[in-house]
């Protein structure tokens, strides 16, 4: 063996050698699996289910059923265009491990395109049969067929989901569809009748016409091209491959913004920690390195030699953590996503790419801690007294106040100024490294709530399928407990972009009578800023303050105007709209309620292109609230009446809510882990160093039992300034996020929110109970009078 | 005040065994100043550390004021070196982040603004009132030495157990630590460890010892007359 290997000394401290490979393992697998499962969980399933786009590309119109002869002729004419196939769809959500759901097209075609798109989606039926023409037959792929638990003789349709406005999976399913036939092959599919769509009553207006275009071999490229920069419009609606792939990395962009923060506080923790582990190690070592140096090696040679020997654990460590990522990665997608349709490829390329800076980054700092070590290293010093004293290196520390509870929990690291920094900086940054993505997530379901606060002061009854009738509507007005019962019919002419999520959130929109919108306006608390309230038979509508300021709208704005469209992809409506009126802002933000307000006249003038359905809102008689809703849900909530309800919304909501939190609770006991190990190595890396002073204070008197409790008493003083440290960081990202993106897009984020600043907790919390533990253990095992004694 | 008897500490070591103290009986008076002399490896420290509770004997009993250390518990046996006794090691053994003030006031029973006004007055007396805020890395040998003597004085002992504290210094330092030592026999007893008999000159009792068993005991109006006839 050579003894002046870099690995010797690896093989003469296995100790020291595992715990720092098991930390960079913990460390990389923690970030890979929180990285890894984020995208598996947000962003791939909606490439995942619409990569039949990788196939085939469809033009759609933006709004009505019709695309313009013009531009299909267009599409027809060109040279790289193989096929043109009429088709038209609608919509399910699937859903996905996540919590999320991600919109699919059911494509509707006639029998003889049915083939010729499965071979070009290299797709085949292997269970059941193809629908036949005018039925309500689908073939599904298996894996949308998972996801949505159906089989083969299954139905599906609207009655069938909750009345849940956030989560919807068969919203447009109006009339029942029947699963006839399996599918299989690299992409997904949902296959129908395109005659069964045409011929049905409901469907006709809800599912989108438009063509299914096949390029020829080889000019995938050159037709996408086509469609997206010629064809493209803000009447014509484009989906493409490169489209989908570009959505997608706008999402993957999204994860990047979370994610690098993150990779960037926990490698640095993880740097910081190792680092002062190594520079430990490297002054005990002086005495070696100074004979060393003595007898002809040079500085730079030390310095290669020490880096080499923390870069052989740093690989080691970054290897061993991929190993069980990628382990765990295959064992969660077979275990938990595949049995609903979403397995995927442990080996990730954002991940790997997330977790490559942490060996490195613990290689270069090494590298600068063993030149500074070195740099001031005076050999003959070394070899003559034995070692260099650390202490003495410090000049600033000459003179110091005397305290005078010199054994109190806060002396010693406030005489170790830069370990205190070194401990309460690497967990602050862990602590802010995790509870940001809590925060984050917090801060997006703020953003959504208001669009429940209207059902705090009424409910409301929508159809499915089945339109509200007049007997209906009187035995309702006549419970009791109903104030009013006020028809109204609902759009959403508006999309408001909420930070971090790609989909916009439909702004509710009530078509009402004059009286029923004062009415309402009045019972809700609205005020108007500016403007007037829509007048009958008007195109005006009334918005709140916070959609005006996230579309930057201001009265006498025309929206739906497919040549000015007041937003990049603003949706193309039956007619303009005018705006008439601005709400004001509520100064309590629980007040805060999202709708506006249009003439119901007008709205019926466009009922065949809006296809609105009359929904009731409920008014309650003063104290009748909870009764009421009760009633509601019991006896009107159905298979064919939708009843929302404020209770049973923020159910759901919470209930979405906690599942996301468990899922980032499961991630965050991940790093907590990583940092707790961490954190408590190198806790116990400085108390071995404080042998000597525990040996004598036991002399003089002090028990094993104080000596615990004033170690445990310093680390909690350290945990506790770290926490509050990662408080503030928190604070400071928090009011960012609200002032930086929030306030902007005219919307609110509350700080006080209890969840996410209890996710700040775990960390400190395992750092304290793994540090006083393993603390207290070599102490229970430390011979404190071996210590003093000179045998 | 202090007795040990028929005292013996063994060690294993590997297969064999080794008795570092080997029936030593012992009895320390107030105000005594006691030497013990040999050389290295002849069991006097073990023999301080059985005196002082910080080593239990394999066999043997030792007592203050008639109380058996086997029959306390550890805490009490904790709980009264700190009431009663106070130590300087060979190694000063001084905590490097306390200044020369904090280390002497880690001993004070209570840490208050009195003790404080004390630990001053006591490193004033030991030549230290211009180093209180040195942190013990900024001292010499002999000022260590004296921070760690007024850190065993500040509780006001009754034993002072000295353990080789003149070994790591000059000559003439060492004779003033052990000036600044013998000064404490107004208020308590003083039992120090060496293997330099001139350090012991003043001592009442010098117990000489090898192999772990005491070969000589001489107090000090023995040892004067073997002078005188030498």
């Amino acid at each position: 063996m050579n003894p002046i290997s870099p690995f010797t000394y690896t093989l003469r401290h296995k100790g020291r050698a595992l715990m720092l490979t098991a930390l960079l393992a913990l460390a990389v697998m923690g970030l890979y699996l929180l990285a890894g499962l984020f995208q598996e969980s947000y962003v791939t399933p909606d490439y995942t289910i619409n990569r039949y786009l990788s196939k085939f590309s469809l033009v759609q119109p933006d709004s009505g059923t019709t695309l313009d002869p013009a531009v299909a002729a267009q599409i027809r004419a060109h040279p790289d265009v193989a096929q043109v196939l009429p088709q038209n769809n609608v919509q399910i959500a699937v859903p996905n491990v996540g919590g999320l759901a991600f919109y699919f097209r059911l494509l509707g075609l006639h029998e003889a395109d049915v083939d010729p798109v499965l071979a070009q989606s290299g797709v085949t039926l292997v269970e059941g049969q193809l629908p036949q023409p005018r039925t309500n037959g689908v073939a599904l792929s298996q894996e949308i067929a998972t996801a949505l638990d159906l089989q083969i003789g299954d139905t599906f349709d609207e009655t069938q989901d909750d009345d849940n406005v956030f989560f919807a999976h068969y919203a447009d399913i109006v009339s029942p569809l029947e699963v006839v036939g399996i599918l299989e092959g690299r992409v997904r599919l949902g296959i129908m009748s395109y005659e069964y769509l045409d011929s049905h009553e409901r469907y006709r207006d809800l599912a989108r016409y438009g063509l299914l275009v096949l390029a020829r071999p080889g000019r995938d490229a050159a037709v996408d091209d086509f469609l997206r920069h010629t064809i493209r419009s803000s009447r014509t609606d484009v989906y493409t491959h490169k489209l989908l792939e570009e959505a997608t990395a706008r999402s993957q962009a999204t994860l990047y913004v979370l994610f690098i923060p993150i990779m960037l506080l926990v490698t640095t923790a993880v740097t910081l920690v190792i680092g002062a582990i190594n520079q430990i190690a490297f002054m005990r070592r002086l005495p070696e390195l100074g004979t060393l140096h003595a007898v002809g090696r040079s500085k730079g040679w030390l310095a290669r030699r020490l880096t080499l020997e923390t870069a052989g654990l740093a690989l080691a460590g970054w290897a061993l953590g991929l190993l069980a990522s990628w382990g765990g990665m295959a064992i969660l997608s077979a275990a938990v996503y595949a049995p609903q349709g979403f397995a995927f490829n442990p080996l990730q390329a954002m991940a790997l790419l997330l977790v490559t800076p942490v060996p490195l980054a613990v290689i270069g700092f090494t590298l600068f801690i063993a030149v500074r070590a070195l740099r001031h290293m005076d050999a003959v010093a070394v070899v003559e007294r034995g070692e260099l004293s650390l202490e003495k290196a410090r000049p600033d520390r000459a003179r110091a106040e005397n305290l005078p509870r010199p054994l109190a929990a806060t002396t010693f690291y406030r005489r170790h100024a830069r370990r205190a920094a070194t401990l309460i900086g690497a967990m602050a940054l862990m602590i802010v490294g995790t509870a940001l993505l809590v925060f984050v997530i917090g801060s997006i379901w703020d953003g959504a709530l208001p669009v429940l606060a209207n059902l705090s002061r009424t409910s409301r009854i929508s159809p499915k399928g089945l339109p509200l009738e007049a007997a209906e509507i009187a035995q309702i007005r006549a419970h009791p407990a109903v104030a009013r019962a006020i028809p109204v019919t609902t759009i959403s002419p508006l999309g408001l972009a909420l930070p971090l999520i790609r989909d916009d959130s439909p702004l509710e929109t009530y078509g009402v009578t004059a009286e029923d919108m004062a009415y309402l306006v009045e019972l809700y608390g609205l005020e108007l800023a500016e403007g007037h309230l829509p007048r009958p038979n008007s195109n005006e509508i009334v918005i709140p303050w916070t959609a005006a300021k996230n579309r930057d709208l201001q009265v006498g704005d025309v929206i739906g105007d497919p040549d000015r469209p007041v937003y990049p992809d603003a949706p193309t409506l039956p007619s303009e709209l005018v705006v008439s009126g601005i709400f004001a802002r509520a100064e309590d933000p629980a007040e805060d309620v999202w709708l506006s307000f249009m003439s119901q006249e007008f709205v019926n003038s466009y009922r065949g292109d809006w296809s609105p359905d009359l929904s009731l809102i409920i008014v309650p008689q003063a104290g009748h609230k909870a009764a009421l809703d009760a009633w509601l849900e019991s006896e009107i909530a159905g298979e064919r009446r939708s009843v929302l309800t404020y209770g049973k919304q923020q159910a759901w909501f919470q209930e979405a809510m906690n599942t996301a939190l468990f899922t980032f609770s499961l991630m965050e006991s991940i790093i907590a882990l990583v940092a707790a190990l961490t954190l408590a190595g190198l806790n116990y890396v400085f108390v071995t160093q404080r042998r000597a002073e525990f040996g004598v204070l036991n002399a003089l008197g002090f028990g094993r039992r104080q000596l615990v409790w004033r170690v445990a008493r310093e680390t909690l003083f350290i945990t506790g300034a770290a926490w509050l440290v990662g408080l503030l960081g928190c604070a400071v990202i928090l009011a960012t996020l609200r002032y930086g993106l929030y306030a902007p897009s005219g919307l609110r984020l509350e700080f006080f929110h209890l969840t996410p600043w209890l996710f700040t907790l775990p960390i400190p919390v395992a750092v304290f109970v793994v540090s006083a533990g393993a603390v207290s253990w070599a102490l229970s095992r430390l011979d404190l009078v071996a210590v003093i004694e000179r045998r | 005040m202090l007795q040990g008897r028929e005292l013996t500490l063994t060690y294993q070591d590997g297969d064999h065994t080794l008795d570092a103290v080997h029936n030593v009986s012992i009895g320390i008076e107030d105000h005594q100043f006691i030497g013990i002399l040999g050389p290295s490896g002849s069991g006097k420290s073990s023999l301080l550390y059985l005196l002082s509770g910080l080593r239990q004997p394999t066999q043997g009993e030792v007592y203050l004021d008639g109380r058996a250390y086997g029959k306390m518990s550890d805490r009490e046996r904790v709980a009264l070196r700190r009431s009663e006794y106070g130590f300087v090691f060979q190694q000063h053994f001084l905590i490097n982040y306390l200044t020369a003030l904090e280390n002497v006031m880690v001993a004070a029973p209570v840490q208050d603004e009195a003790y404080v006004e004390q630990t001053k007055a006591l490193l004033a007396d030991l030549g230290m009132s211009d180093k209180l805020h040195r942190f013990p890395y900024e001292l010499s040998g002999g000022e260590r030495q004296r921070v760690a003597i007024a850190r065993a004085m500040i509780h006001r002992p009754r034993v002072i157990f000295a353990d080789e504290p003149t070994g790591l210094l000059d000559r003439h330092t060492g004779l003033q630590v052990m000036a600044l030592l013998r000064s404490y026999r107004d208020r308590g007893s003083l039992i120090a460890v060496t293997h330099n008999p001139e350090v012991l000159t003043e001592a009442d009792l010098v117990i000489k010892m090898r192999d772990g068993q005491v070969t000589e005991i001489k107090d000090r109006v023995a040892r004067q007359t073997q002078e005188a006839i030498l």
